[in-house]
């Protein structure tokens, strides 16, 4: 008699069906289902409510976005992108510059490590609230220690001027720690010998990392490139509680929460601008993933 | 050793059917028990409302009249803060989900439903009330203690009406100001444009910042649109305020008038000069920790623009602090500066809701005059019910004589998603001073945007 892993003969053949029964009929319900509704929703004036009608308006939706309602859209796809590219610069190189400064084991680092990396496990409900404290230019501590550098005073999280770069920054402070860690994963993976041969061969510590450290961490930084910016794109969260989308940080995903389940909720065009960020996503993913492939091949 | 392992399995899937089958008998016995409407022992009605501490501990009490006047039924409430879009979204999943009973509401009134030649669909409430979700209360008997017309304009649709509005404060043009501040230096209160900024000049040669605002939760709304309901009222008859905006919403459609028009730039130069008096980084003052703040700077801040719900707020937070609230002097006659009135807190019932008799009951408890009299004593709000004179609080004098003179607040164009948001409502965080478009400029913005949507 053959050896049965699990069950008789009748239950091998219905079991693997049943396994793979379970989270595909989860990813019919929760994933399939609700990504189809927002495409058909997105071409309906549908206020979202069950019991409500659904104006079937065809690509009404769509073209509003490019014509009479271009100027919202525009501008909350190009703070998107500045939001995308500000937290992925900065995420990446201070999620490098800690692993490189962190990445022995030494007395004392793990500690570090685990102070850089706590922020990622709050709430950001609780990390907005904190910041906007904070940043509260009557009662707040970065008020004065503004005053105090410039000479000048700051409505910091109110300021068109600053707000977008603020809420950049307290994301790059959140979610750093993580960067950091994919990074010393990586250099700890690097082969001492390339470092001892560097050095025999003179090189100083900046042609180390440039033609050592730097290439042997392609595919650190792809994982780590491609997982910030798609974090980005539809962010909303960290957004609502420090600035509500006021002052210059209205991003896509505010622009769609807001419209689809705002004070006076439109789900029709909120699914069109949901059908929109999907799209930029796919885009920015694609884009991202092609040239970091291709340079970690070239590398 | 096949047939021992699949004796087993058997026995095993039994068992497993047995006791998967256990939550579920649970949980639908669970169903049975709490949701069971009318002829079960124990039901629940589920109310909920925005979080207003003073507003929902007060309901609260009126809750537990309830369940003390209805043995066996349990009055559930839930809340949820306006701030970051909390409340909108636990109404939306409770309207989804059908799960509520008697749900607050702020009043669409008549500028949420555009002619049909406009193509304008209506969205959230009013599409709800369009298609009869919102049981109509014009016939309840606890409606009779209201001003029907008022209810009307509030809550009415075709000839129903599908709310009771039990609140309405000043939200827009509304102003707190410090009394003995302005004893100090000599100054009264102030009743038009030209003696409020003089009165800020003088302030401000003093070393005092006149004004406070919660710029960072857009609070700058409050003198935007104080001005402009004083400057298109003027002194006008209160009951024409209604027809007014109405007419307005139409001439906008219409391209008869427009964000360029001379009223508009009047009120954005008013505006501009009143704000060049506030507290320099007002644009990052949260609106949530803006009264406790004016409150507590009883030397500082003589003028602060907020709505009258934040009254009681501001009292206790400093119960020594000496304080009015007030229309701000918008125009340059004192008479044109009236208050402009928020419908707020309006309560309906959904055509859905499985308690809908206790619903009733519930509502005409609150509205009873003995339990409304104590609620707005609580909140600060001005009574909608004629029989119950609106409170006499510390901070209320000039409410509680002028409050009668306000109208209700003007209503924003009509526009849909259509349009871009600066069409029905200029951006003034872009907007000097607190961002660095010129107020011509915005203005101009907005009204190529309406033109454009529109389709002048």
């Amino acid at each position: 008699m053959s050896t049965i892993p699990f069950g008789t003969r009748r239950t091998r053949r219905w079991l693997p069906w049943a396994s793979i029964a379970v989270p595909t009929i989860g990813w019919l319900i929760f994933g399939l289902f609700p990504s189809v509704s927002t495409v058909f929703f997105s071409f309906t004036e549908y206020s979202g409510f069950p019991g409500t009608p659904l104006h079937f308006c065809g690509m009404c939706n769509y073209s509003n976005a490019f014509n009479s309602s271009w100027s919202d859209f525009s501008s909350s796809v190009e703070v998107t992108l500045k939001y995308v590219a500000g937290v992925t610069v900065l995420q990446i190189a201070i999620g490098l510059g800690l692993a490189l400064l962190l990445r022995h084991r030494r007395k004392g680092f793990g500690l570090y490590r685990a102070l850089i990396f706590m922020p990622q496990v709050f709430s950001v409900t609780i990390v907005g609230v904190l910041f906007s404290l904070v940043f509260d230019p009557q009662n707040g501590p970065a008020e004065p220690i503004y005053h105090g550098l410039t000479g000048g005073t700051s409505a910091f999280l109110g300021d068109q001027n600053w707000a977008l770069a603020l809420v950049v920054l307290i994301n790059v402070w959140m979610f750093s720690g993580y960067t950091m860690l994919v990074y010393i994963a990586a250099l700890r993976r690097i082969p001492p010998e390339l470092y001892e041969a560097a050095s025999l061969d003179g090189a100083g510590r900046f042609r180390t990392f440039r033609h050592i450290t730097w290439p042997l961490l392609a595919n650190a930084t792809t994982v780590n490139v491609f997982l910030t910016a798609m974090g980005c794109v539809g962010e909303y969260a960290l957004i609502r509680v420090l600035t509500d989308g006021n002052y210059g940080t209205k991003t896509l995903g505010m622009y769609m929460f807001d419209t689809a389940f705002g004070v006076n909720p439109s789900l029709g065009y909120g699914s069109m601008l949901a059908v929109w960020q999907f799209i930029i996503t796919l885009v920015i993913g694609s884009v991202l993933l092609f040239f970091l492939r291709r340079r970690e091949v070239t590398l | 050793m096949a047939r021992s392992i699949y004796l087993q399995s058997r026995r095993s899937r039994r068992a497993l059917a047995v006791v998967a089958a256990l939550p579920l008998a649970a949980g639908l016995a669970a169903c049975g028990s709490s949701g069971g409407s009318g002829s079960g022992s124990s039901q629940t009605l589920t109310i909920a409302m925005w979080t207003n501490p003073a507003a929902v501990s007060q309901t609260e009490k009126v809750n537990a009249e309830f369940e003390k006047q209805h043995p066996g039924v349990k009055v559930k409430m839930q809340t949820a803060p306006t701030a970051g879009n909390a409340w909108p979204t636990l109404w939306q999943s409770l309207v989804s989900a059908k799960s509520v009973d008697v749900l607050a509401q702020f009043p669409p009134t008549p500028a949420s439903y555009p002619p049909a030649s406009t193509g304008i669909i209506p969205q959230g409430t009013p599409a709800l009330i369009q298609s009869g979700q919102f049981v109509d209360l014009s016939n309840q008997p606890f409606m009779k203690r209201f001003d029907p017309a008022a209810q009307k304009y509030a809550m009415g649709y075709n000839n129903g009406i599908y709310g009771v509005m039990t609140a309405e404060y000043v939200n827009n043009s509304g102003m707190f100001y410090k009394k003995d501040l302005l004893a100090k230096y000599g100054l009264s209160v102030p009743t038009t444009y030209g003696q409020f900024i003089s009165e800020m000049d003088t302030l401000k040669a003093k070393g005092v910042t006149p004004l406070y605002v919660a710029g960072k939760d857009g609070y700058q709304s409050i003198p935007w649109f104080g001005i402009i309901n004083q400057l298109l009222m003027q002194d006008k008859p209160s009951t024409d305020a209604p027809a007014l905006w109405n007419k307005r919403a139409q001439d906008f459609w219409s391209g008869a008038q427009s964000w360029t028009d001379p009223v508009y730039a009047d009120a954005a130069q008013r505006y501009e000069k009143i704000l060049t008096y506030m507290e320099p980084n007002a644009a990052g003052v949260p609106a949530q920790s803006a009264p406790g703040v004016w409150a507590a700077k009883a030397n500082d801040f003589p003028f602060f623009f907020d709505g009258s719900y934040d009254g009681n707020t501001i009292a206790q937070d400093n119960p020594g602090l000496n304080f009015g609230f007030m229309a701000m002097p918008g125009a340059d006659t004192a008479s044109w500066n009236r208050a402009a009135l928020a419908p707020d807190l309006s309560w309906v019932v959904p055509t859905w809701s499985k308690h809908q008799q206790l619903a009733m009951e519930w509502l005409d408890l609150f509205t009873q005059p003995d339990n409304y009299t104590a609620w707005l004593k609580a909140t600060g709000s001005i009574s909608t019910e004629p029989s119950v004179p609106t409170p006499t609080l510390s901070w209320t004098d000039w409410l509680a004589a002028h409050a009668s003179q306000g109208y209700p607040n003007v209503q924003p164009p009509w526009t849909s998603t259509k349009f871009p948001k600066v069409a029905g409502d200029i951006d003034r965080t872009k907007m000097q001073p607190f961002g660095s478009q010129s107020p011509a400029s915005a203005l101009k913005e907005a009204a190529d945007a309406y033109k454009s949507a529109a389709g002048h």
